[in-house]
């Protein structure tokens, strides 16, 4: 049994609203694709008295980038770059993800208005992947799924489907979710606020909150509980074989 | 203007260029220009030292003050104009205009306020690039942030250099110091505990159904496009 079968329609807590942010809240949110190898934007002038259209090359990072260099082109305006500084070009995709860290930066008078200062109140949120199928081939396996359902990997942790009922016209931003797995090794900070994250009313139940922190902790470096250690020895004992290592 | 007078400045830059064995074009005298207000704002609420009306041209910061003050030197005879490059229409991007001065006067570098030792610096740095130039003017100066073409440059977000005065901590008290070796020792075993603790918490296996059932990211090739930029007013 895995855990998704063990929380069962325990798994998630609707929100009336969408509200001010809580920790295991859903939202969706703009996931880069990290590519091994990093793409730079080059910008170059089509014509050399003119900012207003420019050639844009993206090349694989290279030991020149973000060094002081000598330019044989003219700089494009609205790039502002430093002479330091690139343009760093990634694919992304809209991804469901998990609030796993609130207001942690937020300094100062809520509602103050504030300048443009590097104090920001971002979320700190877990990117949810889905499972591969005939629409999406670069999703996890189901060897995969059903392992992180049984907690194997620190990095990974499962996320139940939800069929959501509420109509989205009473419950702003409503929606129903696919199985997925939450990835801690691809956390992301966003600031609270549409287009870039688009919260949902729905969060993840106190009970799975609380094992998913104890999972998070133990990701980065902390010791993992006993409860925890215990847990994964009981879902691992129940792992399927087709999900078992060859021995 | 207290500081300095236009007409003493854009010499004395042409001073410090030929000292600094750099050709004074009218780009990059322009561009020093318009460092000298910068640095004259950045410590003095704002304001600059020509009061010109700086805004953004195809080469970045230009005002028509500047320009109009080149030709009145030329005129009154204290600027000599020059000319590199070809002289058919065809090549008319290509040819460099500059400045100099008729001869050499010592005096200028004597002129030149000490705010504008930063200026000089930047003249070392840049000032045989006029590339390098323009990407220092456009990537790291207050006025040029966000700002589109056409646009009047706002001297009034130009801040003074720097960190502002050193905060120095006071020395701790023996006492803290003791305190602080105790707490510091608790922590380095606090976190061995963890590893330890960690080591017994083994991962799943990064068999081959794991290399194949995790999502790859794929590269992008290389490639280009073209981005059309608006100019200030456009919608």
């Amino acid at each position: 049994m895995g855990l998704l079968q063990y929380f069962g329609s325990k798994f998630y807590t609707p929100l009336d609203k969408i509200g001010t942010p809580v920790l295991g809240q859903l939202a969706w949110v703009p996931v880069p694709n990290l590519n091994p190898h990093p793409f730079v934007v080059e910008g170059q002038r089509v014509q050399d008295t003119s900012h207003q259209v420019a050639r844009a090359r993206w090349v694989p990072l290279n030991d020149n980038h973000f060094r002081r260099r000598e330019h044989k082109q003219l700089p494009i305006l609205n790039f502002n770059l430093g002479e330091t500084e690139e343009m760093i070009a990634f694919k992304a995709k809209r991804r469901p993800a998990l609030v796993v860290g609130t207001g942690a930066t937020l300094l100062g008078m809520p509602g103050e208005i504030m300048k443009a200062h590097h104090e920001e109140n971002r979320l700190v949120v877990a990117p949810v992947y889905g499972v591969r199928s005939e629409n999406d081939l670069s999703g996890f396996s189901s060897i995969m799924m059903a392992r992180v359902r049984h907690l194997l990997y620190r990095q990974y942790f499962p996320l139940a489907a939800w069929r959501e009922t509420r109509a989205s016209k009473t419950h702003d931003g409503a929606c129903s979710l696919e199985e997925g797995i939450v990835r801690f090794d691809r956390l992301q900070f966003v600031t609270p606020s549409p287009p870039g994250c688009k919260l949902v009313p729905l969060r993840v139940s106190d009970d799975v909150l609380a094992l998913l922190h104890a999972m998070l902790w133990t990701y980065l470096h902390a010791p993992p509980s006993d409860a925890l250690k215990e847990m994964r020895e009981v879902l691992a004992s129940c792992l399927p074989d087709e999900a078992r290592p060859a021995t | 203007m207290g500081l300095i007078d236009t007409k003493t400045l854009t010499r004395g830059l042409i001073a410090w260029m030929r000292r600094e064995g750099l050709a004074p074009t009218r780009t990059r005298l322009v561009k020093f220009l318009y460092l000298a207000d910068l640095q004259h704002a950045r410590y003095k609420g704002g304001e600059t030292l020509t009061t010109w009306r700086w805004y953004t041209g195809p080469f970045g910061p230009v005002a028509v003050e500047a320009l109009q003050l080149f030709d009145q030197g030329v005129r009154e005879g204290w600027l000599r104009q020059w000319a590199v490059g070809g002289d058919d229409e065809a090549e008319s991007d290509r040819r460099a205009v500059g400045y100099d001065l008729p001869e050499q006067d010592e005096s200028l570098h004597e002129a030149m306020p000490p705010l504008l030792g930063k200026v000089r610096e930047w003249m070392k740095r840049y000032g045989d690039s006029t590339p390098n130039l323009l990407r220092f003017v456009y990537g790291d100066t207050e006025p040029m942030q966000n700002v589109r073409e056409g646009e009047v440059l706002n001297f009034s977000r130009a801040r003074p250099l720097g960190p502002g005065p050193a905060v120095q901590s006071a020395p701790l008290p023996r006492k803290q110091v003791k305190r602080l070796d105790d707490l510091v020792a608790r922590l380095r075993a606090e976190y061995s505990a963890a590893r330890a603790a960690s080591a017994g918490f083994a991962d799943g296996p990064r068999d081959a159904a794991y290399l194949e059932g995790v999502p790859t990211d794929d590269d992008l090739p290389s490639g280009e496009f073209i981005i059309t930029f608006p100019r200030s007013g456009d919608e």
